[in-house]
Formats: C-alpha cells, sequence, structure tokens
C-alpha cells in the first residue's frame, strides 16, 4: 500500500477544476457527433453553439493550467520543450492544442451556414470530424491518465476509473447540450435525442460507480479503508451530493416534453454531478 | 555505468552529517531537504527500539519522475543518476505527484524542482557525495553498480539488501542492508520532513 510521500499534494484546486472543466468540451464535441448532421437552421444553430462553447471551455481550461503553474511565465514550455511523449501532460497538451485549432475550423465552416468553402470537397469536412472525434476520444481519457500517474489519486488507479471518465465526459456534454437547448428552445428531434442519451448516461453513471466501488475494493494497491470514507466518511458528503445531483436530474428529464426551464435545470443537475465524481476522484487521497 | 548508493543500517547513528553536508552543498533552504535521516521507533514487549533510516532520493531505475515531466526537464545521466534541468523546468510539479518517496520539493528561492543528483558537480570530478564524505562511520558506500570489482558491487552481493517501497515497482538504486527489517516502518512516510511538529513561529 503506498501512503502519501509528502505532507500536502502538489496540485490544489486550480488543476482539481481543470480535471473537471476539461470534460465538458470533450463532451460536447461528442455529444455533438451522436446528434449528427442535421438539416435546418435551428439544427445548425445548436451545432454552432455547442462548438463554440468547446472552443471557450477549452481556453478557460488551458488558462486554468496557466495559473497553476509555479512559474507561469515559463508556459511556452508547453509548445517548446513538451517533447517527452511518455508524459501524458504532454501528450495532452498537444491534444488540446490540436483540438482547439480543430474547433477553430469547424467554427469558421458552421458559421458559413455549412457551405464548405471554395473548392474544399466533403471529404475534408469529414476528415475534420473525424479528426475531432479522435482527439475527443483521447481527451476523455487524458485526465484519468494523468491522475493515474500520481500518489494522491488512489481512485485513479482503478479499473473503474477510465469508465468513470468516460461516462462523465459524455454525461457533462449531454448536460451541455440541454441547457444549451433551454437558453434558444432546440429543434424536438435533438431534444428527444439528448433527453434520452442524458437518461442512458444517468444509468450508466450509476453503474460507473457502483464498478468502481468494486474495483477499489478488488485493488491492492489502494489504501484500506477509502471506500469507507467515499461512503460513509470524510467524502461522504461530496459523493451523495454527486449521487443525488444526477438522480434529480434525471428525474427532470423523465417528461417527455420539456420547458426550457426544465431542459436547463436537469442541465446544471447532470452537470454538477458528474463534475462533483470527477472532483472525487482528484480529491480522494 | 550506474551510480548507486548502499547504506549499511547497521552502523547509521542518525547523527545527521550527511543531511547537514547536503544542505551546506547546495544550500537547500529551510523546510525541504534533499537527504535527511528518519528516526523510527519499534516497540518490542519489554523495550523500545529506534532506529535511523537515511533516506533521498532513489535515482530509480524505472523512475517515475522522469516518465512524468512533460518539458523534459528531469533526465538521466550516462552514469545513471536522474538529474532536473532548472532550465526546462515550470513548477508543474507532475513529478512531485508521481515520485512515491516525496523526493522532489520545490525551491522556493530559485523557483524550480529539485532533488538530490548524487553531487553531479563532485562525481564529475572524482569525489564523492558530500554525505558519502561526511558520514563518520562509512554506513553510506557510492560506487558503479555495474562494476563488479567495485565496493558497492561486492558489499551488495556479500550482504542481503532491500529497497525502500519496492511495490512502487520503480528499481531504485539506493540499497539498505537492513537485518533488522527496519525499512518496511516507514513505508508510509516520504523524504520531505514532516513539519507538524514544528513550534509556531519557526
Amino acid at each position: 500500500m503506498l501512503a502519501a510521500p509528502l505532507p500536502q499534494p502538489p496540485w490544489g484546486l486550480l488543476i482539481g477544476l481543470y480535471f473537471i472543466v476539461v470534460g465538458l468540451p470533450t463532451g460536447l464535441t461528442l455529444m455533438t457527433a451522436y446528434l449528427g448532421p442535421g438539416p435546418g437552421e435551428q439544427r445548425r444553430s445548436v451545432e454552432r453553439r455547442a462548438t463554440a462553447t468547446s472552443l471557450a471551455v477549452l481556453g478557460l481550461a488551458s488558462v486554468l493550467l496557466v495559473v497553476d503553474l509555479h512559474r507561469p511565465e515559463r508556459f511556452f514550455l508547453m509548445v517548446t520543450e513538451f517533447g517527452n511523449l511518455g508524459s501524458p501532460i504532454s501528450v495532452g497538451a498537444k491534444l488540446i492544442a490540436i483540438k482547439v485549432l480543430l474547433l477553430a475550423v469547424a467554427l469558421y465552416f458552421l458559421r458559413r451556414r455549412g457551405k464548405p468553402a471554395p473548392g474544399l470537397t466533403s471529404w475534408a469536412v469529414r476528415g475534420l470530424t473525424a479528426a475531432l472525434l479522435v482527439v475527443s476520444v483521447a481527451l476523455t481519457f487524458y485526465p484519468v491518465s494523468v491522475l493515474s500517474f500520481t500518489w494522491s489519486s488512489p481512485l485513479a488507479r482503478t479499473n473503474g476509473a477510465y469508465l468513470v471518465f468516460l461516462v462523465t465526459t459524455l454525461l457533462m456534454g449531454a448536460a451541455g447540450l440541454l441547457i444549451l437547448i433551454g437558453l434558444r428552445t432546440g429543434p424536438p428531434e435533438v431534444d428527444r435525442l439528448v433527453r434520452r442519451a442524458g437518461l442512458a448516461l444517468a444509468g450508466l453513471q450509476l453503474a460507473g460507480v457502483v464498478f468502481e466501488g468494486w474495483s477499489l475494493t478488488a485493488d491492492p494497491a489502494v489504501p484500506a479503508g477509502t471506500l469507507h470514507r467515499v461512503l460513509a466518511g470524510d467524502y461522504a458528503g461530496l459523493f451523495w451530493t454527486s449521487i443525488a445531483s444526477v438522480g434529480f436530474g434525471a428525474a427532470l428529464l423523465a417528461p417527455r416534453t420539456g420547458r426550457g426551464r426544465g431542459r436547463i435545470a436537469a442541465g446544471v443537475l447532470l452537470l454538477t454531478g458528474a463534475a462533483l465524481t470527477r472532483y472525487l476522484f482528484f480529491t480522494v487521497r | 555505468m550506474r551510480w548507486g548508493m548502499l547504506i549499511d543500517l547497521r552502523t547509521c547513528i542518525g547523527c545527521h552529517a550527511c543531511s547537514v553536508a547536503c544542505k551546506a552543498e547546495f544550500d537547500v533552504p529551510l523546510g525541504v531537504v534533499r537527504d535527511t535521516v528518519k528516526y523510527v521507533e519499534e516497540p518490542t514487549a519489554s523495550s523500545v527500539t529506534r532506529h535511523f533510516i537515511p533516506v533521498l532520493c532513489n535515482h530509480c531505475t524505472d523512475a517515475p519522475c522522469l516518465n512524468a515531466c512533460p518539458t523534459s526537464a528531469i533526465t538521466r545521466k550516462p552514469t545513471g543518476e536522474v538529474v532536473i534541468d532548472e532550465g526546462d523546468c515550470n513548477l508543474n510539479r507532475f513529478c512531485m505527484s508521481a515520485c512515491p518517496y516525496g523526493a522532489i520539493y520545490e525551491d522556493p528561492e530559485r523557483e524550480v524542482a529539485q532533488k538530490c543528483n548524487f553531487c553531479e558537480h563532485r562525481t564529475a570530478e572524482g569525489l564523492e557525495p558530500a554525505c558519502v564524505t561526511a558520514c563518520p562511520t562509512n554506513c553510506r558506500i557510492f560506487g558503479d553498480l555495474d562494476d563488479p570489482e567495485s565496493d558497492i558491487a561486492q558489499r551488495a552481493a556479500a550482504n542481503e539488501t532491500t529497497v525502500w517501497k519496492p511495490e512502487a515497482g520503480t528499481q531504485p538504486n539506493v540499497l539498505y542492508i537492513d537485518p533488522r527489517n527496519a525499512i518496511p516502518l516507514i513505508a508510509d512516510q516520504g523524504v520531505q520532513v514532516d513539519t507538524d511538529a514544528d513550534l509556531p513561529g519557526s
């Protein structure tokens, strides 16, 4: 059993927020791909807003990363010296940079009302979509890959961790879409698709958490008593709040037709639950 | 060639000459250490035994800090020791999160991550690390673990040796002769001194 070798963990709240925030743009991209292209300005509007939100939140995540550096003036090393491809942070920084570029290009195409630039074939557009998907899938697992390297996040070293991060990423994406749809009423078919995805992912979240709990008891590298501290100890409040948040969010999604406020509330609750679950992985020692 | 250190716990007297020499050699700031000595009490049925266990960076063969560092500020020299290049360090602190020994600290004055480097400036001149030279009981032996004729290799072969936190799987190059099985007593500790016992104002 490996215990904490330092009096305080080297990373604090800023990096904790980073690991939460970086899930939203990834989830939005993946859920937008799940919706697929569709006719109509309303559909394209949802896609535009999701892409723009992804870009903005990814920028915020990058700012969090730079501000957290104890030598932020050396942030340029992320570009000039991040050559160690064995380091998940190095790979993640490159993936984020690539995704920012891809999102910017995608947003440009979307603002042209779906019309490709002169001379640009549909293959290029498909290539862009495929590249966004590949990078987003990689970014889904990047945070848990980083945390699994550390002694300060024993929850991240289990088999269940990767499943939980996949589900919370998708759940954050679905929640983000619900909020976007609720703010400006989206087309009914989008509402239906996102509602179904949200309910399914809420159920998967519960399954993922149960699997993670089993993984904690089965893994000898995890400090004894960790599961108890999550369920009934120091971290119980955080854990059960995340479960309740996802549960109430799913309950608000249950009606087949919903108003804007209902969708926004469901989205906020699901987003909060997914975020708190990810934060648990970061903060549980 | 692979620099390593063998520490004989049978002869360590806990005098801290090694940690003082290290502090002086590198002007290590207050509150952090590159090398220290753990005092560990082990109660038995009728008495208490005190063990002195010097700890430092283990210059692991499979160094998690080296794998973690995104800027390649942490590298391995041809002689095997793992060192930090201050110029490439932006204090993202991933190395500190990855090291299971707590060997890396944040130097508040130089604003970089720092740790023991086996006194590479001394070994490059044919000298031994400062802690080895300072030890009055010669409990620290430094040398090339890959040279079967070296003192360290011969002592390691002649005695049963162990390492700190073998379950971490890092293959440390700091070995211990530990017949009283004291190393497991610090399985939950790190190199950096726990300052919880400090008095207010210190």
